[in-house]
């Protein structure tokens, strides 16, 4: 399992660079080998946070990085290889959510974290925690949370969401408080179902 | 579940979530996703290259995708783009691919098909034989919602196919547009390889390297080999037949020096010495 993140990790820059010698001419194949490797799992724990389920995680990942291979040479080295990445789990993401069958959310519950022991109750606490996130954030409306998702939790500057997700930077802000009122009201929500049960 | 969220407030939820590291996909995982995305995208190509002399100037601008839905995508290209006329025709042409890819089809039907039925109602006509005018790459069953995925985007980025992106193993040559009719035993061989796949995943490498043998006895040169070696250097590592799949995947390295199965092929090498 983490073998793959000591070996095929590849920063941002590497790729930047990778990308732009690529130019129009190299094969496409050692750059995308390169992204895949390196941004695979990014790209799926993304998918989850959008609402894909944990079932259909897979099959979504592959039409996200499909859409990547054909458009990496349209990848501005410039810019954040993430959130252009971003773009494309949101995209495919939301035709997933558009198709009928799909209606029903269940956030999966993310694989244990990976972090070296420490304490049991610490341990405990942040798993509580982030199953309460996992829960708290489905209910945030889909355009709204992919705000959320890449401003607060990816750490992603407003004006690129806005260029990311090709919507003013007015709405974006808009939605990122909309997205901020909504997961505050769904923690407090959760916690008072919980303390009820 | 006994979990008191009461402790929690929203800045910690948060930043549990922030920290939450992605979970890696375990090798297999990744192999496979690597492999299933190299086989659609090498159908596409080939899809692409079908139509680029058409297309070729007509660039579509970056990353824009319109939120309309794949069927309803394709019904408007259906009466209005050139590529997917060209594609059709080409089905309709190609009867004998065809009738053996609906050959193959049945058998296989079980697989994973995700494309919801009315997709598949209009896809099947347009891409087994674009796919199968590929020299290089096999058309996977179980490739057929991505490649569904693809006929969409045949109409936007066409920039593709004018560098034969999405073809990694070999430079797509002009597609003979009759290979459904000539490639040999197509569906023979698409059966033996999807045995193949099945026994791997389960874990039943002498089957699996069966079928592979009997591929390579019958089908030494054919268009499917990268696909075979692939699998065959799988079965071995999977029967714990190291040396011999390091001599396979060195072949396959200088056969295949730009497949996309490469490093994947390496990896599970990699893991299981």
């Amino acid at each position: 399992m983490t073998d793959l993140r000591g070996l095929h990790q590849v920063t941002d820059v590497e790729l930047s660079s990778a990308a732009s010698t690529a130019a129009n001419t190299e094969p496409v194949a050692p750059v995308f080998l390169a992204v895949f490797n390196a941004h695979v799992a990014y790209v799926c724990q993304t998918l989850r946070r959008l609402g894909v389920r944990e079932a259909d995680v897979e099959d979504v990942a592959h039409d996200v990085f499909l859409q990547v291979h054909l458009q990496l040479r349209q990848y501005d080295a410039s810019r954040p290889l993430r959130p252009w990445l971003f773009a494309f789990a949101f995209r495919k993401a939301s035709e997933h959510r558009r198709q009928a069958r799909v209606r029903l959310e269940v956030v999966g519950a993310a694989d244990e974290p990976p972090d070296p022991a420490p304490s049991a109750l610490e341990q405990a606490l942040r798993q509580e925690a982030l199953q309460l996130g996992h829960r708290t954030l489905a209910e945030i409306e889909f355009n709204q949370r992919a705000v959320f998702v890449l401003h607060e939790l990816d750490g992603c500057a407003m004006p690129e969401v806005a260029a990311v997700l090709e919507i003013p930077l007015n709405t974006a802000y808009s939605r990122l408080r909309l997205a901020r009122a909504a997961f505050d009201k769904a923690v407090r929500r959760l916690r008072l179902q919980q303390g009820d049960s | 579940m006994n979990t008191t969220y009461s402790g929690l407030d929203s800045s910690q939820v948060l930043a549990a979530l922030r920290d939450e590291a992605p979970a890696q996909l375990s090798s297999e995982q990744h192999a496979l996703l690597l492999s299933r995305i190299e086989r659609s995208a090498a159908a596409l190509g080939a899809a692409a290259a079908a139509g680029s002399s058409i297309t070729g100037s007509n660039v579509a601008p970056a990353a824009a995708e319109s939120p309309i839905s794949i069927v309803d995508h394709l019904s408007a290209q259906l009466t209005a783009h050139p590529v997917v006329t060209l594609v059709t025709t080409l089905a309709l042409g190609g009867a004998l691919g065809v009738a053996t890819y609906a050959s193959v089809t049945s058998r296989h039907q079980q697989a994973t098909h995700r494309a919801v039925a009315s997709q598949q109602a209009v896809i099947p006509n347009l891409l087994p034989s674009a796919s199968l005018t590929t020299p290089v790459t096999p058309l996977s069953i179980q490739e057929l919602p991505p490649v569904v995925l693809s006929a969409q985007t045949l109409r936007e980025r066409p920039l593709v196919s004018a560098h034969g992106a999405g073809a990694p193993s070999q430079p797509v040559q002009a597609a003979p547009v009759i290979a459904s009719a000539q490639s040999p035993g197509l569906a023979e061989q698409l059966a033996l390889l999807e045995t193949a796949r099945n026994a791997i995943a389960q874990k039943n490498a002498a089957a699996a390297l069966r079928a592979l043998e009997s591929h390579a006895a019958q089908f030494p040169s054919s268009a499917l080999a990268e696909e075979r070696e692939a699998l065959t250097i799988r079965a071995l590592v999977q029967a714990n037949r190291v040396t011999e799949a390091k001599r396979h995947l060195a072949q396959f390295e200088t056969q295949f020096p730009n497949s996309l199965l490469l490093s994947a092929l390496k990896r599970t090498l990699g893991n299981s010495s």
